[in-house]
């Protein structure tokens, strides 16, 4: 990898003008200062599911000008044209060719009229199922070749869904780009607040049976499931892994009051509580700084709903946006991986809407204007985030790119609910 | 009852239930040893039976009566104690025409101390659902404390949330929305036989 990174740096160095508009690029050839960089993906007979798939990645990953072509112009019988890709606005073309067990993917500078990178790529390559996160990593290899920043192709979302006969509501995960949706909880009862283990196997949710919500702790790759302790009594919820997977932190609502305790995953022991003003206030919706040593939540001790922060042994908590309007409020938020922003939903004058902190500079900006946005997470390049939405009449998911402002719907079938974006997915996982 | 009378009686019955049996056929032979004076006898046993059975008749009609009674008034007083209230958007202050069906049925709970009740609050789909979760717990526990302030002990009420999870309206306006932002109770135990308050 170090020598792939070498050699994208002396590319950068060779090609002239550079404009690193935006500080992160440290790419192959850029074309126009403010334009995207244009690319199209090119597969030999037989791959072109594999094509399709790769291709939406790199729109997905809003950091190109995707050349689509139909199928028929994708082909290839032998080398790319490479001259048919400059006249559309090609800077870099992606030639997937078969190879045994999998695919030889190389990256063209079309400029250059080079191959800059190429490597053979073992994958199931019917483009359906669980082998298509194969595909995915690939696409992310791309992402990560030509602009030195890491793809989110190769991710999953948890989603909650509700259908209106209830028999499929439960949790569910959902390929990045809106495929290959696959039940996680088990059927019957309530489910709730998931959220991804940091290892990308485990998730948590809460399940509600009997008027207790119970936290478990389940293995995508086997399906075992760990309850965790001190959730078996009372409505314990909003769980959050720390990033070094050691503690969760939730919130438990009993006659009392709602807040947030932590427990020891590793010994699965210990749980103590981080709020102590129960009585006078909830607190909730916990989420980990990515170094864990910090925790925001939400909190209704100034009237509403709003942000703090506190350390991660619940001292010092601090309010972190201040409301002008005493029934503004804000409500579910998730520290970005690369820990500088807060995404969360405010609620300003009936309305709600993605709001992102900017948490240096204590300044927050609103990221939505149009419909009901509730419920965001963060995709794993801190750039994208997945919410809730009702702008296309039912609740359903919406990707935002907080860069570009480009927005894309995941369908599902039904109402969907409580995102939460994986970390990315290692080889590991199935 | 003297023995004869009730030889008659027994005798009478026994012609009667002989004469019931045998429906069918028209001609009895009559007992020699039975004299006429018996007929009247007969007659005044079977009239006798008759105004027992009709009694008895009326007995357990007027015992259904009460029981069909009793049970509406256990079911209106369950309907009482069912009742749902309602909250404005955000907030789990119980209105005053609510605050009245909460002193109903804290009468009732106090005129019946077997009875315990499970208080489930619920909040509309707006709002993140963690945060309807806490909001329904603080609905659940306002009514609760209303009750307890009623002369409830407070061991007789649980509370639970169910935040926006179990709509009764999944339509997404104002009117569903009220419908939605509610308390509802259910009688979890002693809900058998219940006293109507004084």
């Amino acid at each position: 990898m170090k020598r792939l990174i070498g050699m994208a740096a002396l590319v950068l160095i060779l090609s002239a003008p550079l404009t690193a508009q935006d500080g992160v690029r440290t790419g192959i050839s850029y074309g126009p200062p403010g334009v995207r960089p244009g690319i199209a993906v090119v597969a030999a007979p037989g791959l072109d599911s594999v094509r399709t798939i790769i291709e939406r990645d790199l729109g997905f990953s809003d950091r190109f000008e995707v050349i689509f072509l139909p199928d028929s112009a994708t082909r290839l019988s032998g080398p790319p044209p490479l001259g048919v890709y400059r006249v559309l606005g090609a800077l870099q073309v992606v030639e997937l060719q078969l190879a045994s067990g999998g695919i030889e993917v190389k990256l063209h500078d079309v400029p250059k009229s080079a191959v800059v990178q190429q490597g053979v790529r073992l994958m199931d390559r019917s483009g359906v199922g669980d082998g298509r996160l194969a595909i995915h990593r690939v696409s992310d290899e791309i992402v990560s070749w030509v602009t030195g920043a890491p793809g989110i192709a190769a991710t999953r979302i948890l989603v909650k869904l509700e259908r209106g006969d209830r028999t499929d509501d439960g949790i569910w995960r959902v390929d990045s780009d809106g495929a290959n949706l696959t039940r996680v909880s088990r059927t019957g009862g309530i489910t709730q607040s998931p959220v991804w283990h940091p290892d990308g196997n485990r998730v948590a949710f809460t399940e509600m049976r009997d008027h207790v919500g119970t936290i478990i702790l389940q293995s995508l790759s086997t399906g075992t499931r760990v309850t965790i302790p001190t959730t078996t009594s009372g409505l314990n919820y909003s769980a959050a892994i720390s990033p070094d997977g050691t503690k969760m932190a939730f919130a438990k609502s009993v006659e009392e009051g709602t807040d947030i305790y932590e427990v020891n995953l590793a010994n699965m022991c210990c749980a103590h509580r981080l709020t102590t003003v129960g009585r006078l206030a909830d607190n909730l919706s916990p989420t980990y700084s990515p170094d864990g040593r910090r925790i925001a939540f939400i909190s209704t001790r100034g009237g509403q709903p709003g942000l703090y922060v506190m350390d991660a042994d619940g001292s010092g908590q601090t309010p972190m946006v201040f409301e002008a309007d005493p029934k503004a409020s804000s409500q579910a938020p998730e520290w970005s991986p690369d820990g500088t922003k807060i995404i969360f939903h405010r609620d300003l004058a009936g309305g709600r809407q993605i709001n992102v902190l900017d948490v240096g500079r204590r300044t927050v900006r609103a990221l939505t204007n149009t419909g009901r946005n509730e419920d965001p997470s963060w995709a794993p390049d801190s750039r994208h985030v997945v919410f809730k939405s009702n702008r296309g009449g039912r609740d359903q998911l919406w990707v935002l790119d907080i860069e570009s402002g480009s927005m894309r719907q995941i369908s599902t079938p039904g109402g969907a609910r409580v995102p939460a974006w994986s970390p990315p997915l290692s080889m590991a996982t199935p | 009852m003297t023995q004869r009378t009730l030889v008659a009686a027994l005798s009478g019955l026994l012609i009667l239930t002989t004469a019931c049996g045998k429906k069918a056929e028209p001609t009895v032979t009559p007992a020699p040893a039975v004299r006429p004076t018996a007929t009247n006898t007969d007659s005044i046993a079977r009239a006798r039976a008759d105004s027992i059975r009709a009694e008895e008749a009326r007995r357990a009609e007027e015992l259904r009566r009460a029981a069909a009674e009793a049970e509406a008034a256990r079911a209106a007083l369950v309907n009482e104690l069912a009742e749902t209230i309602h909250f404005d958007y955000d907030q789990y202050t119980i209105s005053s025409s609510d605050q009245q069906l909460l002193d109903r049925k804290a009468a009732i709970m106090r005129a019946n101390p077997a009875l315990r009740m499970r208080v489930t609050g619920h909040a509309d789909e707006r709002g993140s659902d963690e945060y309807n979760l806490a909001l329904g717990m603080r609905r659940a526990t306002a009514a609760k404390a209303y009750l307890s302030g009623r002369g409830v002990d407070a061991g007789r009420v649980e509370v639970a949330s169910l935040g926006r999870e179990v709509p009764i309206d999944p339509s997404s306006n104002e009117a569903a929305w009220a419908r939605n932002r509610r308390d509802e109770f259910e009688i979890i135990a002693g809900g058998q036989s219940l006293v109507r308050p004084n």
